[in-house]
């Protein structure tokens, strides 16, 4: 589906990113902790996260403030905003945290591309 | 020590002045020892026997005085610039200002809390307007944050969101 069209269906504010993965031919691999508590359907007896995969193929990235970002191996990423530009592009706003005693680091990163797949655990 | 004063020439006297020597010292001892007495009783009737209390902004009667010495916000207000009138320096970074998302730190204390401004028409807490908590002591996304009796909670928990007052 279009990123468009995911956004409309997954809101990812508030839900966290576990595991970040740059695979071979353009494809960025997410695992994420989404928050139930931000979607339309949400119902209070469902528990605050489910687990997801989201596959972004034929994916580019913009590390939008310049700190040489390139994903991570170890911590999480909480996402505290999102922006979809256009239909194929969607601007993620995430506070990384190693949990190594210093503070969260802001990340913005602009996602780019024109497949994009969603699989509930 | 009137009797010390004069006690040379009433022991050059012979017994007579020994006898008033003695008389002199002991009337010198009662008036010493009734002025102490009415000096210990003077302040026993203006100073208080308790510990000494607050005398500026003080907690009003049933309120901890940990909620006024910065280890947590007073309320989670719903104009995040009050919170600087709490001992708060923002920290925002300005990319997350643009999108509503103001964060705090409590110098003294470390005490870190982030403001998130509700989105019109947006569901669930995105929403609403709220803060979070930071657990200093975490040590991954399942103590990450407070609830708002200050106890660890997974991180965007349902708890984890504080509501303003």
């Amino acid at each position: 589906m279009k990123l468009s069209e995911f956004i409309k269906k997954y809101n990812l504010y508030g839900s966290i990113i576990t595991s970040w993965n740059w695979a071979e031919n353009h494809r960025l691999v997410l695992e994420l902790d989404l928050s139930n508590l931000n979607q339309q359907n949400y119902e209070e007896n469902t528990s605050d996260f489910r687990e997801i995969i989201i596959i972004f193929n034929n994916c580019f990235l913009i590390d939008t403030l310049n700190q040489g970002f390139y994903g991570f191996s170890n911590g999480d990423g909480r996402i505290i905003a999102q922006e979809l530009l256009n239909e194929n592009s969607l601007k993620i706003l995430f506070m990384h945290d190693l949990y190594n005693g210093e503070s969260e680091k802001l990340v913005a990163i602009i996602v780019t591309s024109s497949d994009v797949l969603a699989i509930d655990k | 020590m009137a009797a010390v004063g004069v006690a040379p020439p009433l022991i050059a006297l012979g017994p007579a002045g020994w006898v008033a020597l003695g008389v002199l010292g002991i009337v010198s001892v009662g008036v010493t020892a009734v002025s102490i007495y009415n000096a210990s009783k003077e302040a026993d009737e203006t100073l208080s026997n308790e510990e000494p209390g607050c005398t500026e902004n003080c907690p009003e009667k049933g309120e901890k005085d940990s909620d006024l010495t910065g280890e947590k916000p007073k309320d989670y207000p719903k104009n995040p610039d009050n919170l600087l009138d709490d001992g708060y320096e923002e920290t925002t970074h300005p990319e997350a200002g643009k999108h509503g998302v103001r964060r705090f730190k409590n110098p003294k204390t470390g005490d870190e809390v982030e403001f998130h401004k509700g989105k019109t028409g947006a569901s669930g807490w995105e929403g609403e307007d709220h803060w979070h908590r930071f657990n200093p002591n975490k040590s991954g996304k399942e103590d990450a944050m407070l609830d708002e009796n200050g106890q660890p909670v997974r991180k965007g928990s349902n708890p984890s969101h504080l509501e303003p007052k």
